[in-house]
Formats: C-alpha cells, structure tokens, sequence
C-alpha cells in the first residue's frame, strides 16, 4: 500500500509541474479590456455621483465602442451619457446624444426604445418633440418583450395624463405601480409623488400628503438633491392648500438649503 | 540498535541493490523527460540564430533579457561585454524561425514593462523589402529613455514657448510699450475732442447774446477751436492705423505664440507617433505611463486580499430612469 503511494505522489510530480507550465487562458485583446475599463469606471463615477467624470468616461467608451464597431456598446454610452446630461440640465445636449440612436437599425431595438423613453422625459420637461408618441414607440417595443423597464414607462404616462389635467387617470396609474413593493426604489418613489401631485389636485389633501412624505423617505434613502427639491416644492404647494404655514416654512427652509447646496432650474422662484 | 539486529537473510533486503537502481532510474528518467518537456517549451533546444548589437552604455542590459518581436519572445540576451573601445557589445539569441522577420535595417529597442517591470529587447521597424539579417550581423541599437531624459526633452522643447510668451506679455505690460501707449493716446485725444466740443457748445449757445465785436471775435476763437479739432481728428486720422497696426501686431504676437504653442504640442505628438519604435513604450508618453498605472492598479485590485475589501464592480447594463 506504502509502495503504491509513493508511486503515485511520483507520478503526481511531473503531473503538476507540467500542469504549471500549461498554455496561459487567451488574453482580451487590448481596445476589448479598455472598453470594459471605461464602462465601469463610467458606471462607478456615476454611483459616485460624479456626474461629470461619468459623462467623461462614457465619451471615451463610447469612441472605443466605436473603434470596435461594437454598436450595443456605443448605444450603452449613448444613452447612459443622455441621461446623466439630464441630470445636469444638458438638455441640449441629451437630445443631440439621443437623436443619433432614433434612425438608426444598428442599435438593438431595446435601445431605440430606451431612447424613446429618455425623448418622452426632454418632450415632459419641455425641450420640444410629441412626448406620448415617443412613448407609444417605447410601449410597443415593451409589448412584444420583456422590459425590466416598463415602471418608467407607467410612470411616464401618469406623468403625461397629469399634464393633461387628467388626475383621475394619472393617480390610478401611479398608485397601481407604488403597490408593487419589488419595484425599484427610484420608480416607486416617482409613482408616490406623482399620486401626491394627483391627489393635491383631487383637493384630497391628507392623502397627499402622506404620499408625498412616504416618496420623500425614499428619496431621503436614494440620496437625491433633485428629487428632494422636487418634492419639498410639491409639499410647500400641499402645505399652503393645507393652510399648514409650520410644514410650508419647514419646507421652504429645507429647499432653501437644497437650493444654496445645489442651485439650477428646479430652484428658480422657489 | 534495531539495525544491528537485523540479519541479511531478512526478506525484505533481498535485490535491495536493484531496487534501490531501479527508483534511482526511475528518478532520472522523470527529471530527465521533465526537463526536457520544459525545455522544449522555453524554446531551448530550437535552433538559434546570433546577431550583435553595439550599445554605447550597458544600462539595463543583461543576459537573460528577452527579446521581442510584435510583442513575442523570440529569443534572449546571450551576453554583454565591455570592448576595447569601452563600448557595449550585446550578443543576442535569435530562434532562427523568427529571423524572417528581422530585417537588417530594424532597431532593436531597450524597453521596460511598466514603470517598474524588466527590461526587454523590442526588435522593431524594419521595412519588409529589406534583407533578412545574417548570422552574427549587427542590429542598430537605441538606447531606453530614462525619465531624466524625457524630463530635460520637454523642458527643452517648452522653454522657448515660455520665454515667447512672457515677452508678449511683457510688451503688453510696459507701460512705455506701444500697446499701452497707443491706448493711452486714444483715451487722451478722446477727452480732448469731448473737451472742444464742449467749448463749442458753450460758444453757440451764447452766440445770440454777443454784439458783433464781440461775435467776430468769438468766430475767431471759433474758427481757431474748429482748426485745433481738425488738427486732432487729423492726427488720430494719421495715427489710428499706427495703433491699429501695433494692436493687429500684438494681436499677431498672440496668435503666433499660440500656434507656436500648438505647433509644439502637434509636434510632440508627432515625435510620439511617427518615431514611436525609436522610443522606448514607457516615454511614448504620459498616456501610456498612466495607463500602465492604471493596469497595475487593476491587477493589485483584483488580487486577493484587496479584492475582498473593495466594493463590487458595478454592472454595466443601463436601466432608463422616468424621473425628471
């Protein structure tokens, strides 16, 4: 039995040595790895908070992307640059960023319709362009797949029908998707505020106001100065229908401080 | 003594001798296969051309070094001797399969993995219509570019654009300068054309309330203003192109030292693109140092235990927000 072990921790020997001396697994090659280095770094900078950087790093993946005729890549940085140029009020900017991926069959399909969906959002804040046709083009490509992302699109159209002075359809959408508790965070918080802007124009002020405060909790947990602004501007607008003067001057204090921090177009006359 | 108690009758001494042999064989014939199954591997049993190369200092150079073709081992650094003529002889071991592609007008480059990586031998640059280089023929060697070096080339490339602009701004500044001066002028010529059309003003409002004496005499005073007036429109007329001129020329000076600027920049691009083989990859410039950095970074990122204290990376996929 000894004999029989040691024979085979012999054998075992050159085994492992020529193991160690094996081919190396095939090396990325080099524009492949500085893609996929631009695009986390992008997406770190962007869960950072640094807004600027990330735009920054997109723009470099995207030339990368393009060096590597990698065109669901360049549609990621596209449309992920869009939306962060969004957030710094770019609006120019995104729709120029946006507009490249409308005509365009390269791109996957799913992004021709997250695209939609990010024109429907400039149409919303008044860049120009039919923002429930952008979203129909968003809507039928989720129809006829499976979209992770069909909250946003719900949250789109409440936010429409609100434009529409329609509250009454506007709130049954929001309140429909703030009931599922799986959704994100982001997408929930948005369908409780927007419930809160229906209800405030339903005069059914109690109700309101407890939607607002709960989406303000969770854009207390996300960590987003401009949906707080958002918020506090519509609580100040509940507070006043209240006649509850102690919350509107809370709330104008707190969005006075948001502002002071965070200045740009949501704080223009607050 | 337990051994002394054994006896050589014992069974298990028997073809002990052999045994002994036979492992001692067996041994040798693993050590053997084994390092020739590693040998084939690193290429030393492939046949082997020697070409030489002249260095004018053995920095970085040693036996062993690799040397490089497009980024592959082709062969090693044989030796390194010091000559009569205090020079650097570098023999190098070719494997005679890649000699196709080492032509006799390539360089061969001293280069170094990273910032702090091994040095190597990159064969670069021969033309393809060029002949194949001989057995013991002589490569040009360029020598590795320390920091020091590449320090002192760009101060010497970035001194005179300095120095052009400071004296620009210099002939700004002075206030004896012309471009001072000329401003000086136009804003006194200016306060004296407001000053004499105020006189003038003045004399026609009261013109009504002289005798006719007194007007002639005003006339007079007018007609001498009016001459002074065109005396200064005249010289304004006369200097304005001057100044015009020395502010075009300053304006000129600008626009020459940011093209020089430009030019400089364009030009050391160029040097890092165009003589790129002759420079070893760590100067190429401060791009690829950076980026080295960075790689290195990532592999000590990756390598445990600094990979378990840091957070995870983050995914890649984009997920559209509604939120305005």
């Amino acid at each position: 039995m000894k004999r029989v072990r040691s024979l085979l921790c012999l054998l075992l020997i050159p085994v492992l040595l020529a193991a160690c001396s094996s081919t190396p697994p095939p090396v990325t090659p080099a524009l492949r790895q500085e893609l996929a280095q631009h695009m986390l770094a992008a997406r770190a900078a962007e869960r950072q908070g640094r807004w600027l950087s990330a735009i920054a790093k997109w723009q470099s993946a995207q030339q990368t992307a393009q060096l590597l005729d990698d065109w669901a890549a360049q549609g990621t940085a596209r449309l992920s640059q869009a939306q962060l140029q969004m957030r710094i009020e770019g609006y120019a900017a995104a729709a120029k960023l946006l507009v490249e991926l409308q005509p365009n069959t390269l791109y996957p399909e799913e992004q021709q319709a997250m695209a939609a969906l990010l024109r429907a959002r400039l149409s919303l804040l008044g860049a120009g362009g039919d923002a429930a046709l952008e979203l129909a083009r968003a809507e039928a490509y989720c129809r006829s797949h499976a979209c992770s992302w069909q909250a946003a699109i719900t949250n789109l159209h409440a936010r429409l029908h609100l434009r529409a002075a329609e509250p009454v359809q506007a709130l049954a959408l929001a309140q429909d998707l703030a009931a599922h508790a799986e959704l994100a965070p982001a997408e929930r918080s948005h369908a409780l505020r927007t419930a809160a802007e229906a209800l405030l124009l339903l005069g059914r002020l109690a109700e309101a106001r407890s939607s607002l405060l709960a989406a303000l909790a969770i854009d207390r947990e996300l960590a987003e100065p401009r949906w707080l602004q958002d918020d506090y501007r519509l609580l100040i607008r509940i507070a006043e229908a209240e006649g509850d003067t102690a919350l509107a001057t809370e709330a104008r204090l707190r969005l006075g401080s948001l502002c002071a921090a965070l200045p740009g177009a949501a704080c223009a006359g607050s | 003594m337990a051994v002394s108690i054994l006896r050589d009758q014992d069974p298990r001494f028997r073809l002990l001798g052999w045994r002994v042999g036979l492992t001692a064989l067996l041994l040798l014939g693993i050590l053997l296969v084994l390092a020739g199954f590693l040998g084939e591997r690193s290429g030393l049993f492939r046949d082997k051309t020697r070409i030489q190369l002249l260095a004018e200092n053995g920095t970085g150079l040693a036996p062993g070094l690799q040397v490089r073709l497009s980024g592959f081992r082709i062969g090693v650094v044989d030796d390194v001797q010091l000559n009569n003529e205090a020079r650097v002889d570098v023999t190098l071991l070719i494997e005679t399969r890649y000699m196709k592609w080492v032509k006799d007008d390539a360089l061969a480059i001293l280069q170094q993995d990273g910032l702090v990586g091994d040095h190597f031998i990159e064969i670069a640059g021969g033309s393809p219509a060029a002949k194949q280089l001989q057995e013991d023929g002589t490569l040009t060697f360029v020598p590795a570019m320390g920091l020091s070096d590449i320090a002192q080339d760009l101060r010497n490339r970035t001194l005179p654009l300095l120095d052009e602009m400071r004296n620009t701004m210099q002939y700004i500044n002075d206030p004896q300068g012309d471009v001072r001066k000329t401003v000086a002028n136009v804003q006194n010529m200016t306060a004296e054309l407001r000053q004499t059309r105020e006189q003038l003003s003045q004399l026609l409002l009261n013109l009504s309330n002289l005798s006719d004496g007194e007007l002639r005499q005003t006339l007079q005073h007018t007609d001498a203003l009016l001459q002074r007036t065109d005396q200064i429109a005249a010289e304004l007329q006369q200097q304005l192109p001057g100044m015009l001129a020395d502010t075009a020329s300053g304006l000129a000076s600008f626009k020459q030292t940011a093209a020089d600027a430009s030019a400089t920049m364009a030009l050391l691009r160029q040097t890092g693109e165009q003589a790129a083989p002759q420079i070893p990859g760590m100067v190429r410039n401060a791009d690829e140092l950076l980026y080295d950095a960075g790689a290195t970074l990532n592999g000590l990122q990756q390598s445990w235990p600094l990979k378990s204290l840091l957070p995870p990376e983050p995914v890649v996929s984009f997920v559209p927000e509604s939120r305005p």
